[in-house]
């Protein structure tokens, strides 16, 4: 009895996987750390206790949410999928109509549902439900096609960008740029974990990167900019790249915020000011900009460390790919290590003039709500794996060993 | 890879693509985030010290405040223009203050201080009513929303005026004067936001709750004052309020030199010409801010004060000649209908010191008689013959006549197609006098000085022949004028002065080459004029008069200083011929006061000691169709080693003898001020 008991609760152990809980946990505890500075530091209505006791509440909503979706196998998330992806396309037209009105006018985004003062986005809930969708097709794909030829590539290519078109065009409605590649990005990622030969990959990549070569190109010439603004494109978002690329030279608007954090970066030196010690002031610290806090309070080896959590999670989240062997949670898994990954480099890289401006937060540690639920979601999809690993040992044919 | 061995262990690698895809895929992640880690240490460790140097500095700016104007006084110490200070209450804007915070202050200060508002605007009003939050947040439930916020703000400002400015109280409206004057200031500047008339009260209660509005103190402003009365005030110029701010004109110039928009700055006059002089240095305040919060002050330099200008103007000597030439005026005015004023200057021949400058203007509708002392160098007047010694001495310099052989006969000009043109005596033909340069001066002959012009436009006179001499005469007379003053700027150190008009100057003109012989053509000022004697004077050098003599700085006590500076006789031009041509012309100007001759002009003069040069004029001119005429005066003396020159014009009189008078008592009152 006594014994059995005994192993089971071991069994129950090895189950969870605290490595991945020791990495949020943490990147969790520095945001919550980063918030109280940059709320101290920046008159708002909202008092400092308040905001930072709003996130926790977010947290244990997440961690709610992760714990739930846990509970699901593999079985029962093939079978979700579809589903979700649908229900997450319901909401994303349903945003276009019902957004909030006052969001709208601060960000210009169509991407909020705003209800009795909390506010949700719905292309965050998109995101956990696209890289389930992605899974599945992949997997059902290999399934019926065993052996990769040219032909069959092509037609998972074609599958999966037809799953992609409907969010790309509603989140272009939505005039979120920057969620639309985060999309992109997972999609990037399951294409290449999904099995498709190099003979495409190679060039299908470098047609992306001509792509994008050429619309740096287009936007950094005059001449290209008017083409572009006869295709539709907007000033600002031509803003955004000349703050990339020279973000001392006009200190308002949208340069100012990019240079401002580097400053607040570059100024933490190696061991950062201390904490609370905020001398620079950076728009949206709280949120988008909050890789500034972190850099200024506890300079080059405070925020290597984080990105050192970072690495170390994406890690845990490959090794757990590894040790269950299971087709379909591969693919989840890089959905969700893509989804992690592109916010991380975006974001941080965006805070320190490597990469232009697009309000992307860096997950687990920005202040809000909804991405902070799509990753924890993302997690509990993760977690899941593990913890069904025995009950689909014996399960479908879709292991990869 | 460990963890790759063992998933690929005993199996076909071929068999699932994954392991190594995933593998794959970490590696991007390994090296996106090194280059994250890259950046990093590049911004943090390599250029960290750059960052936190410009993190640092920027946080501590330097601000400027004004300091006192320098002082103006006469040539005796006697202070014309003074500084009256006032306890002021100022605000010092700190970096990005929020409108919230300001509206803040500036509601708290309206409890203890009271300031006008009757200036104010709707559009001031709105914008105050909209700087708190609430007062924004409400208003923009009301209005139609808009992403622009400009179109956003345009309609909050609409409705506000248009529904609650009215119900603004009294205090609200003091706090929207004050939060309009807070408001204007710029970063890191500090204005006044009430410079005068601060009560007691008011500062006792402020410096009370100080500490409760950021960036409000007691300061000091000061304001210009004129201790000994305004007489000169036409000299001394004036500076810009507060209020005006810099000139519009001027305002990009004087922001580059460091001016704050709402200082004081010379705008006429004096006060403009020596405002490099006047401003003084700044003090220099650096200002510790954090997230725009004032946080701590030190000063690093108290600023000074102005220089002071010292004048060569004896005020009192000032006062009386102004009050000589009012008097003459007075005495004059009733024959004299059409008196348009009449104006003097004293100079010192040897270094240029203006000893006085005064003047009236008469306005001949109303009768009206207004100082003006300016108008000595603005006004442009035909001043008659006083000139003739110019013509004289560019006669001998053009070689038309010598010391020794000079003389002509005095006869009526006859012309063909023109009336004959004589000298005053000498109207009909019967008085055809033999004349040399001295007597023709003497007796103030026309006649002969448009035979030297004729002489000099190589026209050979016979009565009734046609004038065909070339028209380039014109600018060989003006030529040498020129050389003596008499139609340039004299180089006064007072902006704003006349050149003079010269007349038309083509060969359809070119009878009046004759009459620009004898001073009735071109225009000058009564300072060309003075200049003109001052350089006949001191034989041939053209000295630039000059009001200030001297730049003296401030004792402790708040008394004129030592001199740094002295302005010393600025010479523009020398006329360096024999001293025989200017021994000509001497004795000329001595003969029109003390010769022989029955006709000579100047013998009202003759009892003056020390003896007196001088040459007078009489121009033609008209008032409308009334034919009047303007009475000049040019003199100096003593007639050896000349000490003073003077220059007197009467214009739009009717004969007389007011500029004769005036000199008269010009020179008494000159002699009792600065001795014989």
């Amino acid at each position: 009895m006594a014994e059995e008991s005994r192993l089971r609760n071991q069994d129950e152990d090895s189950r969870i996987d605290w490595g991945i809980i020791f990495s949020v946990m943490m990147l969790g505890l520095i945001g919550l750390a980063s918030i109280y500075v940059a709320a101290a530091h920046d008159s708002s209505q909202v008092s400092v206790i308040k905001q930072v006791i709003s996130q926790v509440m977010w947290f244990v909503i997440g961690t709610a949410i992760a714990v739930i979706v846990m509970q699901f196998d593999s079985e029962q998330l093939w079978r979700f999928a579809p589903l979700a992806y649908w229900f997450g396309i319901f909401l994303l037209v349903a945003v276009l109509f019902l957004y909030s009105p006052s969001l709208y006018e601060s960000t210009g985004a169509k991407s909020w549902f705003s209800v009795g003062g909390l506010t949700l986005q719905p292309s965050e809930v998109m995101k956990p439900a696209f890289i389930l969708m992605m899974g599945r097709v992949v997997t059902m794909h290999n399934t019926e096609y065993p052996t990769h030829t040219t032909n069959s590539d092509w037609l998972l290519i074609g599958k999966l960008i037809a799953y992609m078109i409907p969010v790309a065009i509603l989140l272009k409605l939505q005039n979120d740029f920057g969620t639309m590649l985060v999309f992109f990005a997972i999609l990037g990622g399951v294409i290449l974990v999904s099995g498709i030969t190099w003979r495409l990959l190679a060039p299908t990549f470098g047609i992306v990167f001509a792509i994008a070569g050429t619309a740096l190109y287009l936007v950094i010439s005059n001449s290209g900019r008017h083409i572009l603004e006869a295709i539709g494109f907007k000033q600002y978002q031509f803003a955004r790249i000349d703050t990339w690329l020279n973000p001392s030279t006009d200190t308002s608007n949208n340069a100012y915020q990019v240079w401002q954090s580097m400053k607040a970066i570059g100024s933490g030196q190696i061991t950062g000011r201390g904490f609370n010690v905020s001398h620079v002031t950076v728009p949206v610290r709280e949120s988008d900009m909050i890789f500034s806090v972190i850099g200024e309070n506890f300079g080059f080896i405070g925020s290597a460390i984080v990105i050192l959590l970072y690495f170390l999670l994406i890690y845990q989240m490959i090794r757990v790919t590894f040790d269950t062997k299971n087709e379909f949670y591969a693919y989840i898994s890089t959905g969700v290590i893509m989804m992690i990954l592109f916010h991380v480099f975006e974001n941080i890289g965006m805070s320190i003039g490597l990469l232009p401006m697009t309000g992307i937060p860096l997950p687990f540690i920005s202040q809000g709500g909804s991405a902070l639920i799509a990753n924890m979601a993302g997690i509990g999809l993760i977690m899941s794996m593990r913890f069904h690993y025995k009950s689909y040992m014996f399960s479908r044919n879709d292991r990869f060993e | 890879m460990k963890l790759f061995k063992k998933i690929t262990a005993n199996r076909d690698p071929n068999k699932s693509h994954i392991p190594f895809r995933l593998n794959f895929l970490f590696f991007i992640v390994f090296l996106l985030f090194a280059a994250l880690i890259g950046q990093l240490a590049y911004l943090q460790v390599d250029y960290g010290q750059k960052f936190r140097t410009e993190v640092n500095s920027a946080n501590n700016t330097t601000a400027t405040g004004k300091v006192q104007r320098g002082s103006v006084y006469d040539s005796t110490g006697r202070v014309l223009v003074g500084n009256k200070s006032h306890q002021a209450i100022q605000y010092t804007k700190g970096l990005n203050v929020a409108a919230t915070k300001m509206y803040g202050v500036a509601t708290k200060l309206s409890q203890f201080l009271t300031i006008p508002t009757d200036t104010l605007t709707d559009r001031n009003l709105a914008d105050y009513y909209l700087a708190s939050a609430s007062n924004l947040k409400a208003v923009a439930k009301k209005v139609k929303t808009s992403t622009d916020e400009d179109v956003m703000y345009a309609r909050e400002v609409a409705y506000t005026e248009k529904h609650l400015i009215n119900d603004l109280t009294d205090q609200q409206k003091k706090a929207a004067a004050i939060y309009y004057k807070m408001n204007s200031a710029y970063s890191l500047s500090t204005v006044n936001i009430k410079s005068t008339g601060v009560t007691n009260t008011e500062l006792a209660q402020i410096g009370e709750h100080q500490s409760e509005m950021p960036g409000v103190k007691v300061g000091t402003s000061w304001t210009r004052s004129y201790p000994n009365g305004t007489d000169l005030s036409s000299v001394l110029g004036t500076v810009t309020t507060e209020k005006q701010g810099l000139p519009s004109d001027d305002v990009k110039t004087l922001l580059a030199k460091g001016y704050a928009r709402d200082d004081s700055v010379g705008q006429s006059q004096l006060e403009k010409q020596y405002e490099d002089v006047l401003r003084g240095t700044k003090s220099q305040t650096e200002v510790k801010t954090q997230d725009g919060v004032i946080q701590k002050e030190i000063e690093k330099y108290g600023g000074s004060k102005g220089d002071n200008l010292q004048l060569t103007i004896n005020s009192k000597f000032q006062k009386q000649v102004q009050s000589i030439i009012r008097s003459v005026v007075g005495s004059n005015v009733g024959s004299n209908p059409y008196m348009s004023g009449a104006y003097a200057v004293v100079l010192n021949p040897n270094n240029g010191s203006v000893y006085a400058l005064a003047g009236v203007d008469r306005n001949t509708s109303t009768g009206k008689i207004t100082e003006n002392a300016l108008g000595t160098i603005n006004q442009s007047i035909v001043m008659g013959s006083v000139v003739k010694g110019a013509t004289v001495m560019g006669a001998l310099q053009d070689g038309v006549i010598t010391p020794t052989n000079s003389t002509l006969t005095d006869v009526p000009i006859k012309l063909a197609g023109t009336a004959a043109k004589t000298s005053w005596f000498n109207k009909s033909g019967n008085m055809n006098l033999a004349l040399n340069a001295s007597t023709a001066m003497e007796v103030s002959s026309n006649s002969y000085m448009m035979q030297l012009a004729m002489k000099e436009g190589n026209f050979n006179y016979a009565a009734g022949k046609a004038l065909t001499m070339s028209s380039s005469v014109f600018s060989k007379l003006r030529g040498y004028f020129n050389e003596f003053g008499l139609g340039v700027k004299t180089g006064i150190d007072l902006p704003g002065e006349a050149t003079g008009y010269q007349g038309a100057s083509t060969r359809a003109n070119i009878g009046k080459a004759l009459d620009l012989s004898y001073g009735n053509y071109d225009s000058y000022t009564t300072i060309q004029v003075a200049q003109y004697i001052a350089t006949m004077a001191n034989g041939g050098r053209r000295i630039a008069p000059h009001v200030v003599g001297a730049v003296t700085g401030t004792k402790a006590n708040g008394k004129q200083g030592a001199v740094k500076t002295n302005v010393g006789a600025r010479v523009l031009n020398t006329i360096d011929v024999p001293s025989s041509y200017f021994d000509v012309v001497h004795q000329g100007y001595w003969n029109v006061v003390h010769g022989s001759m029955s006709q000579r002009t100047g013998s009202a003069l003759a009892d003056l000691s020390p003896a007196v040069a001088a040459k007078s004029g009489t121009a033609e001119t008209f008032h409308g169709t009334v034919s009047t005429e303007t009475l000049s005066l040019a003199t100096y003396a003593p007639y050896k080693n000349p000490k003073v020159a003077i220059a007197i014009v009467f214009p739009g009189m009717s004969g007389g003898s007011a500029n004769m008078t005036a000199a008269t008592q010009i020179y008494k009152a000159f002699w009792k001020y600065y001795g014989k």
